[in-house]
């Protein structure tokens, strides 16, 4: 029955309980309904209508107010009492002119009242009227509870703020902060909830939307009463009044903790090395790039060194990888320490910190493996970058204590320099790389700078290399022998190799 | 007798009279009147039950007007304007004339059931 029906157009017939206890009248009314689409059933007391009530649902009760034993109003208080008739129609009938009895049937919870008269057609229009918005009510009750329930689900609710009412939270929105409807909140209450730093900010903000009549949108830190940490995000709109003036702002509060944790676990898997915690590639690419970008515009230095362990994979195989990945934690805490490391920057923030900003920049990262990255977003000369690796060199002085043993771990560092070395992330990486080879190559545990010279020698060992390979392939090696003669007798005493 | 005007909205809730609506509300009319005129009765002397007088003459009141009756209604609206009121002064003379009124209106209705016949 929750279709909402037209005047004239009542498909079923609504079921009516009248109470009246003069039988004529009875009679009358009962007819009056019933030729005007109702269902009528008629009883003479307030008593047996509370009785038939419990197996019995009508649509709509008419009851007659004054009636000898229990009245039309003591019976009206009753059934409201009841479940399920909190909000059902009831008209009260009444005398003219009794304007008493109209008070208390609203006193007793009648939704209506109408004056006896030999106008039946009145009645039934007036209850055609009652049964209408009671439907209504229903629906809109259905989908109030409907909405609650959703809300509930998405940890959301709503709340007002209007000029001389004050701020007001819906019941969802209390239960968003952990609160009951018993428990209500006002805003300096809820503004205790917020840190006081992120508050002031806050407090700035919601100025200047009013000042400005605009859309609220922000992301607030909540500390719950019972000390839980939430992120809630808050969305309002101003209201305006019929003369088109603001009177107020409606809006939504969602918890999304959930949501936010999700998003900074994603962006710190995409952004930091899982191992050490340290930038990784993806990130270090994008911190270089905008480091070479503000040395591009301010005409400074950038430095990146290549820090590459020594003889890590023999440590990795004999004590094990689990023991490799310890060293390497310690390793990154080491470099760490080396840098004005900051882990803050991440996508958009840089322009709005101001013209020193690339500094933020300033990181170690784990390319990979036991290869390594110190960013250097400003430096004067090779010198500065030079003591950077050091440091590094230094902090692996001291032994790492890893699987029961002590480990001496040395790195080999080269280093590039934006704009010397490379114009690009990939050519500083690449000449860094270069440089570092050529420690490995003469002992280790030391720093060089990038020269073309080095890369000269890198590109003949490598074309030599090739060229190698390629003899092999190609079957082009000879074994020569060089015969050793003994000059004494002129004789050859051995083959030479 | 009878007002015309209530009598021809009392028709249209049974225009065909397949209902018999009418003979029905007479005849319970008029076993109720029995008792009503009883109380009635009864109230002409003190002490009466002002209580019980008020509740019978607000029923017989809209019960009479339903029905065409339209001077018992009115009379009845007076007794139980007094006797709402606790005013017991012309009470015993009003009931009286209901009484008269009563008796006209039960002849008014057997003759209306009559003719419907």
């Amino acid at each position: 029955m929750s279709r909402v029906v037209k005047e004239g157009e009542l498909i079923e017939r609504p079921r009516v309980l009248l109470v009246d206890d003069d039988p004529v009248n009875l009679m009358l009314i009962e007819a009056a309904l019933q030729e005007h689409g109702f269902e009528v059933t008629a009883l003479t007391g307030g008593q047996q209508a509370l009785q038939l009530v419990t197996q019995w649902t009508p649509e709509l009760i008419v009851l007659d107010a004054l009636m000898p034993d229990l009245d039309g109003f003591e019976t009206c208080e009753r059934l409201r009492a009841l479940p399920g008739f909190e909000n059902a129609p009831i008209l009260m009938l009444t005398g003219l002119d009794d304007e008493a009895s109209i008070n208390r049937a609203y006193q007793a919870g009648a939704t209506d009242f109408f004056v006896k008269s030999t106008q039946w057609r009145l009645l039934a229009g007036r209850l055609r009227y009652m049964l209408r918005s009671s439907r209504t009510r229903q629906e809109l009750e259905r989908s109030k509870s409907k909405l609650a329930r959703a809300q509930d689900l998405a940890r959301m609710g709503s709340f007002e703020w209007q000029t001389g009412h004050g701020f007001k939270l819906a019941n969802e929105a209390l239960r968003v902060f952990g609160r009951g409807p018993a428990d209500p909140l006002d805003f300096i209450g809820v503004m205790r909830m917020v840190p006081r730093e992120e508050r002031l900010l806050f407090m700035r903000l919601l100025r200047d939307v009013v000042a400005h009549n605009s859309v609220l949108v922000t992301d607030l830190p909540f500390t719950l009463l019972d000390g839980r940490k939430r992120v809630i995000h808050i969305e309002a709109e101003p209201e305006f009044n019929e003369h088109g003036n603001a009177c107020g702002y409606t809006g939504v509060i969602q918890d999304v903790t959930d949501r936010r944790m999700a998003e900074d676990r994603i962006r710190e898997l995409a952004n930091f090395d899982a191992l050490t915690g340290l930038p990784n590639r993806r990130q270090l690419m994008w911190r270089a790039e905008r480091a070479i970008e503000a040395g591009r515009r301010m005409g400074h230095e950038v430095g990146l060194l290549l820090i590459d362990l020594d003889r890590f994979k023999v440590i990795n195989d004999t004590l094990g990888h689990a023991a490799g990945d310890d060293l390497l934690m310690e390793v990154g805490r080491r470099l760490r320490s080396c840098v004005r490391h900051s882990d803050q920057v991440m996508e958009g923030m840089l322009e709005s910190v101001g013209t020193r900003s690339h500094r933020t920049l300033e990181a170690v990262g784990r390319l990979g493996g036991d290869e390594f990255v110190a960013l250097l977003p400003e430096v004067g000369d090779e010198g500065d970058a030079e003591r950077v690796a050091d440091r590094v060199l230094d902090a692996l002085r001291e032994p790492i204590f890893i699987a029961g043993q002590e480990c001496f771990v040395t790195a080999s560092v080269g280093i590039a320099l934006y704009p010397r070395d490379g114009l690009t992330m990939a050519d500083l990486l690449r000449n860094a790389d270069v440089a570092m080879y050529a420690v490995k190559n003469q002992g280790r545990n030391a720093s060089a700078l990038y020269s073309p010279m080095l890369a000269g020698r890198g590109r003949e060992k490598l074309e030599l290399e090739s060229a190698l390979h390629k003899a092999i392939e190609r079957d082009e090696l000879v074994l020569h022998y060089q015969p050793k003669i003994d000059v004494r007798t002129a004789r050859m005493v051995a083959p030479r190799r | 007798m009878l007002d015309d005007q209530a009598l021809a909205r009392l028709r249209e809730l049974d225009p065909e009279g397949v209902n018999h609506l009418l003979e029905r509300v007479v005849a319970a009319f008029l076993k109720s009147l029995d008792q009503q005129e009883q109380v009635l009765a009864q109230g002409r002397d003190a002490p009466r039950d002002l209580n019980g007088l008020r509740h019978v003459a607000h029923t017989l009141k809209s019960a009479a007007a339903s029905l065409g009756a339209a001077v018992l209604s009115q009379r009845c609206a007076e007794i139980e304007g007094l006797a709402r009121a606790g005013h017991e002064d012309g009470l015993a003379d009003l009931i009286g004339i209901a009484l008269d009124d009563i008796a006209a209106a039960r002849l008014a209705m057997q003759q209306l059931v009559q003719a419907q016949r």
